[in-house]
């Protein structure tokens, strides 16, 4: 077989047959078009054995146009052109896309095929309403969890019936079904979905801890921390603004009632003054905040203590009258539990000897053997049981 | 009737038949097909459908260098190649059989 080289039309007409099909992958691309110029010369040859070298025009009409011949010539060998001309590879994007549906086929196969997966997605889908109700809950606890604790209840009660309502009306399709809507449901449902063991495990601090400003507990525990590494006994010499009291199993204990030995209520010490808070009579101007049993009268050794801040208080010339309609600043405990004292048990009338030094952490560890020191749950006989 | 449409569905077999008679490169393959009868067959119909028995595993391929000009691809029939011809060659006798029978109303 003498072939020589081919004519430069044919070259040329074989490379336009190959820009055809360039969506092709090399290896395909050569078997396909490997031999074409000799084969498409040899044709040619044999046609006008003694003619000039054709010319583009010239082999178009033997052959066809070059993109018939390469459209004849893939669908002869059973080859597809990819997806978008000039690449080899469909975009990620359909991938993907092909992935996914090829993953529910095969889910929906499988449901056909096992009766109690059938039944079980049945139930998982009934529940949807309930994930509606749910949903809205969440996002809730994570607005109000991020924002200042400032509005109050009111306006919190309404801020969680818009979302819930939102949620709802939301999963039936009835509000924002449009498209940057949909997308802003879809974020909220994923992040609500992976909020869900979080913000149940806080609201679970909060109600059983009775952690009132919904500190994480990992802070609180993490301050408390260390407080017990460093903590400095504050006899009542210094000046504490607040007691916190727990009891043995490292509960808090609100509204504690604190004696000294001779049954006196133990009052704390007002920073201005220097002298004990149950001696204040209204006139000094203090720029601290100022408890509000002493204000309204109440019983001063029961702690924690809220305060109110100076600004909030109305003065007359005869000294304070009133807070106003402001409430008093909720105490911030501490820490939200302790660790139970060794062998601590938590019944509050088994008597505890509060000059014992324990090996267990305690808030307020002192060495002295003060009495008064408020240690957890002192309990003398006299004294009505604490805490619950 | 056009032939390209009747060719389409045995194209396959006739290229087949024509590598298994002797191995051949995709011009040589063209050429004897035309030669045998198939005017109406398309060069690029021949170089795809080789290309296609050749992915199937019914077609070997080797190069046979030339001093002269290019290095030609030579196909030849694989023996999974000739147990497909074999049963495309029976089942041809018998479609055609049952063709010329209907035509020439032998049949019922």
């Amino acid at each position: 077989m003498t072939t020589l080289a081919p004519p430069p039309a044919v070259t040329e007409y074989a490379n336009t047959v190959r820009h055809h099909l360039s969506g092709l992958d090399a290896e395909t691309l050569d078997e396909l078009t490997g031999g074409l110029e000799a084969d498409l010369a040899e044709a040619l040859a044999e046609r006008a054995p003694d003619g000039d070298a054709p010319d583009l025009a010239a082999v178009t009409a033997v052959f066809g146009s070059p993109a018939d011949y390469a459209e004849e010539l893939r669908v002869a060998a059973g080859v597809e052109l990819p997806d978008s001309p000039g690449s080899g590879r469909p975009p990620l994007r359909t991938l993907l896309a092909r992935q996914v549906a090829a993953l529910a086929d095969d889910w929906r196969r499988w449901r056909a095929e096992h009766r109690w997966a059938d039944e079980t997605a049945r139930f998982v889908v009934s529940l949807r309403p309930a994930w509606w109700l749910l949903r809205g809950w969440i996002l809730f606890h994570l607005v109000t969890g991020l924002r200042n604790p400032f509005f109050g209840s009111g306006l919190d009660l309404l801020l969680l019936l818009a979302l819930v309502v939102a949620s709802v009306l939301w999963g039936q399709g009835r509000i924002g079904q449009r498209r940057w809507w949909r997308r802003l449901g879809m974020l909220a449902t994923a992040v609500a979905l992976v909020a869900v063991v979080p913000v149940l495990g806080s609201v679970y601090n909060r109600v059983v801890l009775h952690d009132a400003d919904g500190y994480s507990d990992g802070y609180q525990h993490g301050y408390s921390d260390g407080q017990w590494a460093g903590g400095e006994a504050n006899g009542l010499s210094g000046s504490p603004a607040n007691l916190f009291v727990y009891d043995a199993a490292g509960k808090p204990v609100e509204q504690a009632q604190i004696l000294d030995q001779d049954g006196n209520p133990v009052v704390l010490n007002n920073p201005t003054t220097g002298g004990s808070w149950a001696d204040w009579d209204g006139y000094e101007w203090n720029e601290e905040p100022v408890p509000s049993s002493v204000l309204d009268s109440g019983p001063l050794n029961v702690y924690p203590w809220a305060y109110v801040g100076s600004g909030q208080l109305t003065w007359s010339g005869d000294g304070v009258v009133g807070t106003g309609t402001t409430e008093p600043d909720e105490p911030r405990w501490p820490a939200a539990s302790l660790f139970p004292i060794d062998g601590g048990d938590p019944e509050p009338d088994d008597a505890t000897d509060p000059n014992e030094a324990t090996t267990g952490d305690e808030a307020t560890d002192t060495p002295s053997d003060d009495p008064a020191d408020e240690d957890a749950s002192a309990a003398t006989p006299t004294e009505e049981p604490t805490a619950e | 009737m056009d032939t390209t449409q009747l060719l389409k569905g045995v194209l396959d077999l006739a290229v087949l038949a024509a590598v298994d008679r002797e191995d051949g490169y995709g011009y040589d393959v063209v050429r004897r097909l035309r030669s045998a009868g198939l005017a109406d067959v398309g060069d690029a119909s021949v170089y795809g459908t080789l290309r296609r028995l050749y992915a199937a595993g019914a077609l070997t391929s080797y190069v046979v260098p030339s001093e002269e000009g290019p290095h030609r691809k030579y196909y030849g029939i694989t023996p999974q190649g000739r147990t497909s011809l074999q049963h495309q060659r029976k089942q041809w006798g018998e479609f055609s059989q049952t063709m010329s029978d209907l035509l020439e109303g032998r049949a019922a």
